[in-house]
C-alpha cells in the first residue's frame, strides 16, 4: 500500500516535472498577479505598504485557482482514471497524491519565496514569520478544498469559469483566517492558526472521502 | 381624502425605499409563478397530444 | 413510517395526492400574503424611532427566514437523494434553487433599501450581510451546475454533492465572517436592536412569514409537476416504436 503510494506520488511529480508547462504555469502566474498591485496603486508606497501581506495572499488564490483546472482534466480525459477503477487501485491514495503533487508545485515556492515577495511589495519585515506560518498552514486547505469542486465539475461545458465562481464561496474563509492571522501574529495571538489547523485536520479527513464519492459517480 | 391617500403614498418622506422594496420582490416572485403557470399549460397540451 | 415515505416517494402517486394540495396552497397563499400586505402597509403602527421604514420589516425578514429554509431544504432533499436515491427528491432540491435565488435577492436588495434610511448607506460589510450575499452566490453556483449539465445525468449526483458541500460549508463562513467582523468594525453603527417589537409588528411578520411559505409550496408544486411531465414528454419522444 504505502509502495503503491510512493509510486504514484513519484509519477504525478515526474508528471509535473516533464511537463514544464505545467510546473511553471501557477508560480509564474502568481509573479505576473503580483506585479499588478504595485502598478494599480499609482506610486504611493504606504498604500503599498499596508495592502501587501493581503496581495500576496491574493495572488496565491488566483494561482492556486488557475491550476485547480488541470487537477483530474488530463487523466480523466485519458480515460487513465477509469483504467485505475477498472484495475481496483484504491482511489484514496490517487487522490490524495494528486493533492500533495499539487499543493508542492503550486503553493510550496509562493511559501518559500513569501519573505522576498513581502520585501518586493515593500511590507515591513516583521511580518515575514507569520505570512510564512499563515500560507504554511492555508494553502494546503486551497488544494484540499478546491479538490471535490475539480472533481464535480469535470465533464461540464464551460468548465474553467464555473470551477471559479463555484470554489471562490469556499476559498473565504481561508483567505479570511490567513489574513487576520498575520495581522495578529506581531500582537501575541495565535488563535487563526489554531483555526487553520483545526479546519485543516478535520478537512484531511472528510473531503478526500467526499472526493472519492464524486469521482466514483463521475466515472459511472 | 386625496390628501391622506397622498400622505400615506408620501411615507414621511420615505416613499422611495418603501415603495422599491415592496414592489420589485412581489413583482420577481409573481412573474415567476405567471411564467410556471404557462409552461405547465403548454406541457399539458403536449401530454394530451401524446 | 419509511413505508408511507416509500409509497408516496414514487413520482405518479406523488403526483395525485399533490394537485388538490397544490390548489389549497395556492388559494391560501393568495389570501394570507393579501391580509399580511393590507397589516403591514395600513394597519401596523409605524415605529418611534424608524417611523415608517419599518414596514420595509415586513418583506425583508421574512424573505432572509426564506432563503436560508429553502437551501436548509435543499441540503436535506439531497442528502436523501444521496442516501436512499430516490429522484423525487432530487427535483424537489433543483427546482426550489430558483426560488432561493429569487428569496435571497429579496432579502438583500430590501435589505440595502432598509439600510439606506436608518444607517445612512445602502452596504455595510457587516458579517450577517456578508454571509448572505456568500448564500446568494452558493445559490447562483448550484443554478450555474445545473444548467451546465443539462445534457446528461451526471449533473444529478454533482448537484446534490455541491449542496452537502456547500452546506457544510454556510456556518463556517458565518462564524469566519463573524470573526472577522469583530475585529475589524466597530459594530456601534450597526445597532439596529432597540426596536422592541410589539404584538401589532408581530401580526404582519407572521402573516407574511406564512404566505411565503406557502407560496414557495405552491411553486414547487407547480415546478416539479412541470419537471414531471417534460420527463414522461421526453421518454415517449424517445420511444422507439412510436
Amino acid at each position: 500500500m504505502i509502495k503503491l503510494f510512493f509510486l504514484f506520488l513519484l509519477k504525478d511529480f515526474k508528471n509535473y516535472l516533464l511537463d514544464s508547462n505545467k510546473s511553471w504555469f501557477a508560480i509564474s502566474f502568481f509573479l505576473l498577479c503580483l506585479l499588478i498591485f504595485p502598478l494599480t496603486y499609482g506610486s504611493s508606497v504606504d498604500l503599498l505598504k499596508k495592502t501587501a501581506i493581503a496581495s500576496i495572499w491574493i495572488c496565491a488564490l488566483f494561482s492556486n485557482l488557475i491550476s485547480l483546472e488541470s487537477l483530474f482534466k488530463e487523466d480523466y480525459q485519458n480515460g487513465v482514471l477509469l483504467q485505475y477503477r477498472i484495475n481496483n487501485i484504491p482511489f484514496f491514495i490517487i487522490v490524495m497524491t494528486k493533492c500533495i503533487s499539487h499543493w508542492v508545485f503550486t503553493s510550496l515556492p509562493i511559501i518559500f519565496f513569501s519573505p522576498i515577495f513581502l520585501i518586493f511589495l515593500s511590507g515591513s519585515s516583521n511580518d515575514a514569520m507569520g505570512l510564512f506560518f499563515s500560507l504554511l498552514f492555508g494553502t494546503p486547505l486551497f488544494s484540499l478544498v478546491g479538490m471535490p469542486i475539480a472533481a464535480l465539475t469535470l465533464g461540464a461545458s464551460a468548465r474553467g469559469p464555473l470551477l471559479i465562481f463555484l470554489s471562490i464561496p469556499f476559498f473565504l474563509p481561508i483567505i479570511i483566517f490567513g489574513v487576520l492571522g498575520v495581522n495578529s501574529f506581531n500582537n501575541g495571538s495565535y488563535s487563526e492558526y489554531y483555526l487553520l489547523c483545526a479546519i485543516l485536520s478535520i478537512s484531511i479527513v472528510i473531503l478526500p472521502y467526499i472526493t472519492i464519492k464524486i469521482l466514483w459517480e463521475s466515472l459511472k | 381624502m386625496i390628501d391622506e391617500i397622498l400622505n400615506f403614498i408620501n411615507m414621511d418622506g420615505h416613499s422611495f425605499y418603501i415603495w422599491t422594496a415592496y414592489f420589485i420582490p412581489l413583482t420577481l416572485i409573481f412573474s415567476y409563478i405567471l411564467i410556471q403557470r404557462s409552461k405547465l399549460k403548454r406541457m399539458k397540451k403536449y401530454e394530451t397530444k401524446i | 413510517m419509511l413505508k408511507y415515505f416509500h409509497k408516496y416517494a414514487n413520482p405518479v402517486k406523488f403526483l395525485t395526492i399533490v394537485l388538490p394540495v397544490r390548489k389549497i396552497m395556492g388559494i391560501l397563499s393568495l389570501g394570507v400574503l393579501s391580509v399580511g400586505l393590507i397589516f403591514a402597509l395600513f394597519l401596523s403602527p409605524p415605529d418611534y424611532q424608524q417611523k415608517e421604514t419599518v414596514r420595509i420589516m415586513y418583506i425583508h425578514v421574512p424573505a432572509a427566514w426564506m432563503s436560508l429554509m429553502i437551501y436548509a431544504f435543499i441540503f436535506f432533499s439531497s442528502v436523501v437523494f444521496l442516501v436512499w436515491k430516490f429522484p423525487l427528491f432530487l427535483i424537489l432540491a433543483k427546482e426550489s434553487v430558483t426560488i432561493g435565488v429569487i428569496f435571497t435577492f429579496t432579502a438583500l436588495l430590501t435589505g440595502s433599501l432598509w439600510g439606506k434610511p436608518t444607517w445612512g448607506t445602502y452596504w455595510v460589510w457587516d458579517a450577517r450581510l456578508t454571509s448572505f450575499l456568500v448564500l446568494f452566490f452558493i445559490y447562483l453556483g448550484l443554478k450555474l451546475i445545473m444548467e451546465s449539465f443539462s445534457y446528461s445525468s451526471k449533473g444529478d449526483y454533482t448537484f446534490a454533492y455541491l449542496a452537502l458541500i456547500g452546506g457544510f460549508n454556510l456556518p463556517i463562513i458565518k462564524f469566519s465572517v463573524d470573526w472577522w467582523n469583530t475585529l475589524h468594525q466597530p459594530a456601534s453603527i450597526l445597532r439596529t436592536g432597540g426596536i422592541s417589537i410589539n404584538s401589532e409588528m408581530l401580526i404582519p411578520l407572521f402573516l407574511m412569514a406564512i404566505g411565503f411559505l406557502f407560496l414557495f409550496i405552491y411553486i414547487l408544486l407547480v415546478s416539479v409537476d412541470i419537471n414531471l411531465k417534460k420527463r414522461k414528454i421526453m421518454y415517449y419522444k424517445n420511444k422507439p416504436n412510436n
